[in-house]
């Protein structure tokens, strides 16, 4: 009973020191890390690789930071398959998702939010690692992730555009597909588990669960985006697809939930 | 047939054949994001469309105030005029 209040109060300080920890480096890495990017020689692809590898690092050592902390543990499955994909769509339940999922991948881009740029010290990183903008102009969107597939990396998305709700089933926006499709890629699956659930869509940073979170992170098989493609327009052949990812990831979901409850 | 609704029943088609909406839920007053699920995407593969279909040169930015079905007949006979 004592041990647990312990561990409670621990993983609560822990927590606490995790987000500061990524707070005060996500200001203070870029503040030192992207000049010595534009010095170093090399053109703008060069920098690109060194700044996504920096990136990479950066939350590889926080994942591991927290593992050590024993906020969390976790088990990735395929590891080599998911750094041998073009398109990684993955389901979303919580904030630490795409901190995984970068630091799995040592070339990963991923999509921003414009607004994201607003930040002077966000806009230097994410400048500097050539991170996919997202600015409100879908086809602009769709180049940038051409030219990231044409340079080898590896483009992460989270269909759902946002952290899923708990409780409710999976709803995804059609930018995923219309990315698979238009860009011609296949789309590599990710499921994505934390047990027990937290760091939520909305969810405060103190409410941590009563024992540490455990992650799961499989890579499944390569689902061939070409079957969906449409004759009369890649509009349809998206929407086809949309359905198709919608049901996989709540199947899959599905059937993750009911094997770690 | 006045051109407002000839180029609402074109309209109409195009929603038809593009997106397989069903045409019975396209009102002139339905708001296309909401009602008619239209993503950034499809607006873009729209305008494509639409230019095809008038011939005239429509730019993305005449469509940045579009919220409508309505809205989008109005553009196009405005730029037609």
């Amino acid at each position: 009973m004592l041990l647990n209040k312990v561990n409670f109060v621990w993983r609560l300080v822990a927590t606490a020191f995790g987000f500061a920890v990524f707070g005060v480096g996500g200001v203070i890495i870029p503040i030192i890390a992207v000049p010595i990017l534009y010095i170093l020689p090399g053109d703008s692809l060069v920098r690109e690789k060194r700044g996504q590898k920096c990136i990479h690092l950066g939350f590889k050592s926080f994942i591991e930071l927290m593992r050590l902390l024993r906020v969390l543990s976790y088990d990735v499955k395929g590891i080599e398959a998911l750094r041998n994909s073009q398109l990684v769509l993955a389901n979303h339940p919580t904030l630490l998702d795409v901190v995984f999922l970068i630091g799995l991948i040592p070339n990963a881009n991923c999509v921003v939010k414009g607004a994201l740029l607003k930040n002077p010290c966000m806009r230097f990183a994410i400048k500097s690692a050539g991170y996919t903008i997202n600015s409100g102009c879908a086809d602009d969107v769709i180049e940038q992730a051409k030219e990231a597939f044409d340079k080898g990396q590896v483009m992460i998305v989270f269909p759902e555009g946002t952290r899923s709700i708990p409780g409710e089933s999976l709803k995804l926006k059609r930018g995923a597909a219309n990315i698979a499709l238009r860009a011609d890629v296949d789309i590599t699956p990710v499921t994505i588990t934390c047990e027990p659930i937290s760091l939520t869509k909305h969810a405060k940073w103190y409410n941590i669960p009563e024992r540490p979170m455990h992650f799961t992170i499989t890579t499944k098989s390569l689902i061939r985006a070409d079957r969906f493609k449409q004759e009369a327009s890649n509009s349809l052949g998206a929407r086809a697809l949309t359905e198709f990812l919608t049901k996989y990831f709540n199947a899959e979901v599905a059937v993750n939930d009911s094997v770690t409850k | 047939m006045s051109t407002e609704k000839e180029t609402f029943q074109k309209i109409s088609y195009l929603f038809e054949d593009l997106f397989e909406i069903d045409p019975s839920d396209i009102k002139p007053e339905s708001n296309l994001y909401e009602d008619l699920d239209i993503d950034s995407i499809d607006a873009v593969d729209l305008v494509v469309e639409l230019r095809k279909m008038t011939g005239i040169k429509i730019k993305p930015e005449d469509f940045k105030s579009v919220r409508t079905v309505n809205d989008i007949v109005e553009q196009i006979d405005k730029l037609a005029a």
